[in-house]
């Protein structure tokens, strides 16, 4: 039984050597930005005591993987539900947002999805999504952690658990990227930083930083790295600590990067003019272009973010104008995915952290928070397509079938992926975590 | 605090326990508790639909395990106490089975497995029962709730019957609960994930691959997976070395070729005289050849491949001479960027109804000059 959990990943004993080398900004790199907003505080804090898995990782699960990748679209802000998948046609609450049918018989979504409506066949819409926490910060926190925000410990998002427990397919690219905003919620948490997301700002201005100086010629820059090796090679072997290697791993891990052939993925320049035009040429749009090229070069976990929809003032206009790109985007991207056979192994959800009440707030016309119904998209990785899953009241106020709790969204998706929900890990102060805090996976969805 | 018990992990709870209890001594108990003679096969020999054991000559794995020589007297033992029929107490009340769920018929089986995935055939990792009898006793939620935790034996053992489909064999036990087909087949878990059903069956009696065969593959360009835990099928890719890999590549796998149902040679150096290694892996599931050098000619080459359902062709040379006939489970094609015209296209389509073409993308049209919104008045 034990030959079959081989798993067979990366050389690290190659990265391990390599890992000698290191780069100072006063050698001629700029600083690489692949840390996360909480890599410099994760540094302390890097060993990893007692993991039921063991060091780097691995043994697949005994659940079978459909996803090899997935693509998050966070939209941020607490999507409203009445107005995108949950439409309540002819209530009070529904408001002037019309409902349209789509290429699924019997269902419908709002008349601002005419691209998406196309698609609903590749997709399984949750209208029973609950949260007990209606506030921004702390709903975001437990959508990408699958717990609670507290003060003593920073939790990991799923790239990063999907990172450290499984490992990175491309070696030189990061495992785990996000796009237009790492707001410091998608993190490595207490595990090390070397699974933190490489966070990229602006999608179209390729990976900055990234490229050596010309003023530095490359025989030269090898000989400031050996040069540098040379010195440190003392203090490394009186401090052979976890921390120090964590920070030697990450100027590794940097100028990796630099020189794999691999680069030209964060570069979406290179694709044809009528594909980027097909995403829509906002930064969202062309997020989710480098998110497929992302996938395409072996990186397994990206997040793309849309943010706006924190509707409390005006949600009608507001949400005339956030979902259009949703609607693009999101269909460029399954269809993109789908005709190059991506889409079998790519996991695309939809996420968001909260809903809006379908109270309309007649001072303001719009909608506020509203945690204990909601709706999110899943879509390929093993997806079943064409569904509705679980069901809210008339006006969509509570779940009243099949509640789907943010710890079970993110068990199915870890569940796609192949990672152990009930093993216990445990963090550097001996806590027990579990990936998405015994959520249980919602096996329905799956094909 | 103390969290509420969910309902589904109460009658999953009980499932298992009934499951345990119910195996191992049905006939007589439930006899003499329903007052009715159970629709089961006396025989307790290795009935003919028990999993045979089918290790190849020379492996080290054990046979593997018989429903009802091995399982159920565990299940006996361990679970029958709070799942199997209702009985009186020795103060004369009815007690029911815990959460409703009892295991002491095939029956009650299915509907534990349709209602909270309790046993999933092929996917232990999916399978509520392991899930439980795995927490330690310190948890709520562990099974059975009283007594010594099941032994890692027992516990492999389960796993293993588990992952090779869980096949019951002959037994039925107490009637009732979900019918069960003539063919005593796993039609209940038919709701469940296919791919886990299908990588299941392409598993049995099939021995992992020799320990020197996969530390050979173990180095890049290869990257060689186990699909699951107690499955010795595999996956195998060439990330980020791609441009290294070519057909002389292909030939170093023979030694897991049987074993291999996923194969992505994306973006490699393979060309149609390295796709004739592909007859040697009689389970290939799903191959990928995006942007290889392969021809509708090539191809031709790899005509038994029985299991092949997912083929990649993005970005080949592949043209309107493509021929799917070899391949009889095929359900997705995907041709974009290919040679084959829309005639081509056309053609394959009428011929395979089965199959799902996927050619150029559905993408949506360029935003006019001022955007996609809509403006709404009123």
């Amino acid at each position: 039984m034990d030959d079959a959990r081989l798993y067979l990943g990366s050389d690290d004993v190659t990265r391990r050597a390599f890992l000698s080398r290191t780069a100072q900004t006063w050698l001629g790199l700029s600083a690489v930005p692949i840390l996360g907003a909480s890599g410099a505080s994760a540094l302390g804090n890097t060993s990893l005591r007692n993991t039921s898995l063991g060091d780097d990782a691995v043994a697949i699960p005994g659940s079978l993987a459909t996803a090899r990748n997935v693509i998050y679209l966070y939209m941020s802000g607490g999507m409203s539900h009445l107005d995108t998948f949950d439409l309540k046609p002819g209530t009070d609450e529904q408001g002037p947002t019309e409902a349209i049918s789509t290429n699924v018989d019997g269902i419908r979504v709002s008349q601002h999805f005419p691209f998406l409506s196309q698609h609903m066949d590749k997709i399984a819409v949750i209208n029973s999504m609950f949260s007990h926490q209606g506030a921004h910060l702390q709903g975001r926190y437990l959508l990408h952690t699958s717990y609670e925000q507290r003060g003593t410990i920073e939790h990991p998002s799923m790239g990063a658990w999907l990172s450290r427990l499984q490992g990175n397919i491309n070696p030189t690219l990061p495992g785990h990227v996000s796009i237009g905003g790492n707001n410091g919620t998608a993190s490595a948490g207490f595990l090390e930083p070397k699974h933190a997301p490489l966070p990229i700002g602006d999608p179209s201005k390729g990976l900055a930083h990234s490229a050596r100086p010309d003023a530095v010629p490359a025989d030269v820059y090898a000989r400031r790295l050996d040069r540098l090796q040379k010195m440190n090679a003392a203090f490394r072997k009186k401090h052979d600590r976890k921390d120090v290697r964590a920070y030697d791993e990450v100027y590794d891990q940097a100028v990796r990067l630099m020189n794999s052939s691999d680069l030209k993925a964060f570069d979406i320049a290179q694709e044809p003019d009528a594909v980027r035009e097909a995403y829509g040429r906002d930064s969202f749009g062309q997020g989710c272009l480098l998110a497929r090229r992302l996938i395409e070069h072996d990186v397994r976990f990206v997040e793309v973010v849309l943010g706006g929809w924190d509707t409390h003032n005006e949600n009608f206009e507001n949400i005339e104008e956030r979902c259009p790109p949703l609607d693009r985007s999101l269909s460029a991207l399954l269809a993109d995915l789908d005709a190059r056979g991506l889409l079998e192994e790519t996991l695309v959800v939809v996420g968001t952290e909260f809903g809006r009440t379908p109270e309309i707030r007649r001072e303001r016309n719009g909608r506020d928070h509203h945690p204990q119904a909601f709706s999110c998209l899943l879509a390929g990785g093993g997806i079943k397509g064409g569904q509705v899953y679980g069901k809210t009241d008339a006006t969509g106020q509570n779940v009243i079938e099949k509640q789907v709790k943010v710890q079970d969204l993110n068990a199915t998706i870890a569940d796609a992926l192949g990672l152990p929900l009930s093993e216990t890990i445990y963090s550097p102060s001996g806590r027990p975590f579990t990936v998405a805090d015994k959520g249980r996976s919602v096996r329905e969805l799956f094909a | 605090m103390t969290r509420p018990r969910r309902w589904s992990h109460t009658a999953a709870a009980i499932t298992l326990c009934v499951l345990c209890v119910g195996l191992v001594s049905i006939t007589g108990f439930i006899a003499s508790a329903t007052g009715t003679m159970p629709n089961i096969s006396p025989s307790k020999s290795a009935a003919s639909g028990s999993a045979p054991s089918r290790a190849a000559p020379g492996s080290a794995m054990p046979p593997a395990p018989s429903f009802e020589k091995d399982i159920l007297p565990l299940l006996k033992a361990r679970c029958f106490e709070c799942h199997s029929a209702p009985k009186r107490d020795a103060k004369g009340r009815l007690r029911k089975p815990k959460g409703d769920l009892r295991f002491d018929g095939l029956g009650f089986i299915r509907k534990a497995q349709r209602e909270m995935d309790a046993i999933v055939p092929g996917a232990p990792g999916k399978s509520l029962v392991l899930e439980l009898v795995r927490l330690p006793a310190s948890n709520d939620e562990a099974m059975p709730p009283k007594g010594d935790r099941l032994t890692p034996k027992e516990i492999a053992k389960l796993e293993q019957w588990i992952a090779v489909g869980a096949p019951f064999g002959d037994w039925r036990g107490a009637a009732g609960g979900d019918p069960v087909s003539a063919t005593g087949g796993n039609e209940a878990a038919a709701d469940s994930r296919r791919l886990a059903l299908l990588y299941g069956r392409l598993a049995k009696g099939l021995s992992p691959a020799p320990k020197e065969a996969l530390a050979k593959l173990a180095t890049p360009p290869f990257r060689v997976e186990s699909v699951a835990i107690g499955n010795p099928l595999l996956r195998v890719g060439f990330p980020a070395h791609e441009k290294q890999v070519d057909d002389e590549t292909l030939k170093q796998l023979e030694p897991i070729a049987g074993l291999v149902v996923q194969l992505d040679l994306g973006r490699t150096q393979v060309s149609d005289s390295g796709l004739k290694s592909l007859n040697s892996m009689p389970r290939l599931v799903r191959l990928d050849l995006t942007g290889t050098q392969v021809t509708s000619t090539g191809l031709r080459a790899i005509t038994r491949l029985p299991e092949l359902r997912s083929l990649i062709l993005v970005r080949t040379a592949v043209d309107d001479r493509l021929d799917l006939s070899g391949w009889p489970q095929l359900r997705s094609l995907y041709l974009m960027g290919s040679q084959v015209t829309d005639a081509g296209l056309q053609r394959l389509r009428d011929r395979h109804p089965k199959v799902t073409i996927r050619s150029a993308p559905n993408l949506p049209p360029p935003a006019p000059a001022n955007g996609d919104r809509r403006r709404r008045r009123g």
